[in-house]
């Protein structure tokens, strides 16, 4: 039924593309396959519980033809890795950082536009918008595909000491951040002083003082236990924190119509299902870090940023349609 | 089945490990036809090596090739003499000692034992004591080097299993010690048996004297530990600091000049690029293995064989003694961390113990015939034939595996200092 | 085929240059992020990454410099104990073993550097393009081609022990 497409650039790879994630049995109904999934977060984080609920949701949509084989915490490899991976069919499917991407697709960064968002659902529900469509379109190329976005929690500030009222809190402060254009820009614009770092330096980095905070989303900040080290909880709200959900088109390539609907369905209730998820984790993080005698501010003095914002809306804005689209359409 | 019986070929006929790694994943790659993995091979490689804690390892290597270079290592040794020469089998305590004391600057068993042997054995020689014996003892003693912080072992293991690299370095203090304490009761057990020499009592002036000279290598790991408790780096800068201080120290000593420069950075670079390249060809094969879901199948394996931690970690102290009798403690170090760690959360065993047992481990597998990276070395530079080496050797491995046993059944001796500074 | 042996010299006198080079840049970077983060308190983004960086042309550029000296880690248990010719013929195959290694793989990573997401990527907190921290696999496998083919011609010139 399927002639065989040449998918990717090189001609010498197009024959052996995917073999080892589906089996020809036959045509059609009978067909069965073995699906590969890699993320680099560990298997208690949301992005693991959404895959193994899009492995599920696989399976019993194809009636056992489809089976999803979950690599976490990178065991794949990086996020660059996953992507070559993805590119030349070994990796079907990838959750890949916002973060990590935006340092290929400007566009991206629009997720990380300071207080554009209120809380996680205002966040997921941008996803809807022809601005999320665009970007996703910007990451898609000749051989992946992104198909969605599954959000982690919102970023909050955490600090060793102080709790965050207003830029003159964190001006100086070193502070452990993500490497991605935008967030970096919105610290430094912030006058903190911004500190890339490992993960599993973080701990210690905030114990003795390396650092003296941290922009971090609630999971993390319990797995890491970081709730030890540090008593001032920040509800910033800052910033959204997706991923894109990618798919390899060689991959794809090979499935019938049928097929390629139960994956998108099924992709499609698991992420929905992921992000009822995430908003359980938040209120669960909250109660944790509550009971664990952390101090906890909500945070309402986005005007003392105002200028900070501006800038940043300015810098990315001005630069792509789609980022300004989405400021205009959420900006308060 | 044949890539296994080929990767044991390769390794037999003498192609570097690096490349016997490489070479069978590549094979592997091939024969499943996969060749979609094939053109993402070199990305694997590429960050199979990204990692901020790897800076660690050249920088450590060079700080210690620069003490050495320096003039630290004889002035370490000479401090030791005046401190402990005089008691009967002085020197013997003194090559443990000084040993001590270059641990805390050099992260590396096989070359510390390249530097002590070279040092220790002929001035033992020179006061009477048995070749054989003081190869042995420089060589046992040697393997405090990635005991005591800082460690290549401990770095290479924090990266490879996510764990901190300040805290593995705390780990290790007590085993270290114990380890020492080990080495000085059995060399006053054999001093008073086999009557060892006593050195000339030195003046008290001289204490004073090789004190004030060796302070400022001494200054190296109190920097190292005060700095990272005190937030001032973390422990990969900590490793260009001690290169700064090694600097300044060797030009202040005067035996370090701008000439000497060129010929040290290209030995950290032949040191440093054997590890590095062989944890970047060994991050290729575990991503081929994951792929297969080998360490997958041996989790489930080791999980029906026991499930209690004591018997798991004494199975694996076995295995990894045999292991070690044949490979090189740092690329089976390599190649095993990823295989082993996701079995700890199953028997709940702290990943941090499990690091210094491991490392530990395989440390002592340097001293273990038939391959022995330690044993050879001392023997090629002492002369000692590597058999009688061997045989004297004996005793020490057996103080060593004594610490290896009190470690692993008493978790607290590997955790609470760490636990403290927390 | 002697003047390979020339090229690999000249090739290995250029890595010695670079490796001085790329020691002396790892280690200003870090102890300036220390000064510049504890001391002056402000942090330098690009110290941790250059850092890396040059960690990662140290091992390949370090590596090829290794298999030219023969100094990479190896088990010596088995070819110790021979003697002879066919110690000989045992290290000739080694040399051979790797050359076509090596060369093959240069030949993947050929493909590989040239696959367009590469010229996409930029690192995260320079923006440097990755291309340049990647180009030093291509190039240090080209230097390790080199020096393996030199070592088999070398061991065709080298008296029988
Ligand atoms: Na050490
Ligand atoms: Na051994």
């Amino acid at each position: 039924v399927e002639s065989q497409q040449s998918a990717g650039d090189d001609g010498d790879q197009s024959s052996s593309g995917s073999e080892g994630t589906s089996n020809e049995e036959a045509s059609g109904e009978g067909r069965t396959y073995e699906f590969n999934l890699s993320h680099v977060t560990p298997p208690s984080h949301n992005w693991q519980k959404t895959a193994e609920k899009f492995g599920e949701e696989l399976e019993t949509l194809s009636d056992g033809r489809m089976e999803l084989e979950i690599f976490p915490n990178g065991q794949l490899g990086s996020e660059g890795d996953m992507i070559q991976q993805i590119e030349t069919g070994t990796l079907s499917f990838g959750i890949i950082t916002n973060a990590y991407l935006s340092n290929r697709i400007d566009s991206l960064n629009g997720w990380f536009m300071p207080f554009l968002f209120d809380d996680l659902e205002e966040a997921n529900a941008a996803k809807e918008t022809e601005m999320a469509q665009q970007f996703l379109d910007d990451v898609t190329n000749d051989s992946m595909l992104a198909i969605d976005f599954a959000f982690a929690g919102n970023r909050h500030i955490l600090m060793t000491e102080g709790e965050v009222t207003s830029p003159e809190d964190i001006e100086g402060k070193k502070m452990r951040i993500i490497g991605s254009p935008a967030m970096q820009d919105f610290w430094v614009e912030s006058g903190a002083s911004p500190t890339p770092m490992p993960l599993p330096d973080v701990y210690t980095s905030l114990q003795n003082g390396v650092i003296d905070g941290i922009d971090i989303d609630l999971d993390a900040l319990v797995s890491l236990k970081l709730h030890e080290i540090a008593q001032d909880l920040t509800l910033t709200n800052h910033m959204s924190f997706p991923s894109v959900v990618v798919m390899s088109k060689q991959v794809r390539a090979e499935l019938p119509e049928e097929d390629l609907q139960i994956v998108d369905e099924a992709l499609e209730s698991a992420i929905e299902w992921g992000i009822q998820d995430q908003i359980q984790r938040e209120q669960d993080n909250l109660a944790f870090l509550e009971e664990n005698g952390m101090n906890i501010t909500e945070f309402d003095n986005h005007d003392t940023f105002l200028d900070i914002i501006d800038s940043v809306y300015t810098n990315y804005g001005d630069e792509n349609e789609a980022i300004q689209a989405l400021i205009e359409e959420y900006q308060d | 089945m044949l890539i296994f019986i080929l990767f044991i070929v390769l390794l037999l006929i003498g192609v570097p490990i690096a490349l016997v790694l490489g070479i069978t994943s590549i094979l592997y790659i091939i024969l499943s036809d996969n060749m979609g993995l094939l053109l993402t091979a070199p990305q694997r490689l590429f960050s199979g090596i990204e990692s901020n804690g790897l800076i660690a390892i050249p920088l450590f290597m060079l700080a210690g090739e620069l003490m050495n270079s320096g003039g630290i290592t004889k002035r370490l040794i000479s401090f030791s003499q005046v401190l402990l020469g005089h008691y009967r089998g002085g020197l013997a305590y003194v090559n443990v000692v000084a040993n001590m004391f270059l641990a805390s600057i050099i992260g590396s068993a096989t070359a510390q034992i390249a530097m002590m042997s070279k040092m220790m054995v002929p001035a033992m020689e020179k006061e009477g004591y048995k070749k054989e014996f003081s190869t042995s003892i420089t060589a046992a003693s040697g393997i405090l080097g990635p005991i005591i912080p800082p460690s290549m072992m401990f770095i290479i293991y924090g990266v490879t299993s996510g764990q901190s690299i300040g805290t593995m370095f705390l780990a290790g203090i007590i085993p270290g010690v114990l380890l020492i304490v080990g080495y000085i009761a059995l060399i006053s057990f054999i001093g008073y048996k086999h009557n060892l020499p006593i050195s000339q009592k030195q003046p008290l002036s001289k204490l004073f004297t090789s004190l004030f000279q060796v302070l400022p290598a001494l200054l190296v790991p109190i920097v190292i530990i005060v700095g990272i408790l005190g937030g001032i780096f973390t422990p990969t800068e900590s490793a260009a600091i001690a290169c700064l201080i090694a600097f300044i120290v060797g030009f202040a000593y005067r035996e370090l000049g701008v000439k000497d420069i060129p010929s040290i950075f290209i030995n950290t670079t032949h040191s440093t690029a054997i590890v590095t390249l062989l944890i970047a060809m060994a991050s290729l094969f575990g991503w081929v293995l994951t792929f297969e879901g080998v360490p997958q199948a041996i989790s489930e394996w080791m999980i029906t064989l026991t499930e209690n931690p004591l018997l798991f970690l004494l199975l694996l102290n076995i295995l990894l003694l045999l292991i070690g009798t044949v490979m090189d403690g740092i690329a089976a170090l390599i190649i095993l961390v990823p295989i082993f760690s996701p079995l700890l959360p199953l028997y709940d065993i702290d990943p941090i113990h499990f690091g210094v047992i491991i490392s530990i481990n395989l440390t002592i597998g340097l001293l273990t015939p038939p391959v022995g990276t330690g044993l050879f070395i001392a023997s090629s530079i002492s002369g000692v034939k590597f058999e009688s080496l061997s045989k004297a050797i004996l005793p020490f491995l057996g103080v060593a595996l004594l610490v290896l046993i009190l470690l692993t059944y008493f978790p607290q001796l590997v955790l609470w200092i760490p636990s403290m500074a927390n | 085929m002697k003047f390979i042996i020339t090229i690999s010299n000249a090739v290995y006198k250029v890595e010695q240059v670079m490796a001085v080079i790329l020691l002396s840049i790892m280690t200003v970077s870090l102890t300036a992020g220390v000064i510049f983060r504890y001391f002056l308190n402000n942090p330098l983004m690009w110290s941790g990454e250059v850092g890396v960086f040059s960690l990662i042309w140290l091992t390949f550029i370090g590596g090829s410099m290794t298999i030219k000296k023969k100094k990479s880690a190896r088990l010596t248990i088995l070819v110790d104990n021979l003697k002879g010719s066919l110690k000989k013929m045992v290290e000739r195959l080694c040399y051979l073993i790797v050359l076509v290694f090596v060369a093959y793989f240069l030949y993947i990573i050929v493909h590989w550097i040239q696959t367009p997401s590469i010229l996409q990527q930029r690192s995260s907190s320079m923006q440097i393009k990755m291309i340049y921290p990647y180009l030093s696999i291509v190039i240090s496998f080209l230097f390790m081609t080199i020096h393996s083919l030199s070592l088999l011609v070398e061991s065709f010139y080298t008296k029988e022990m």
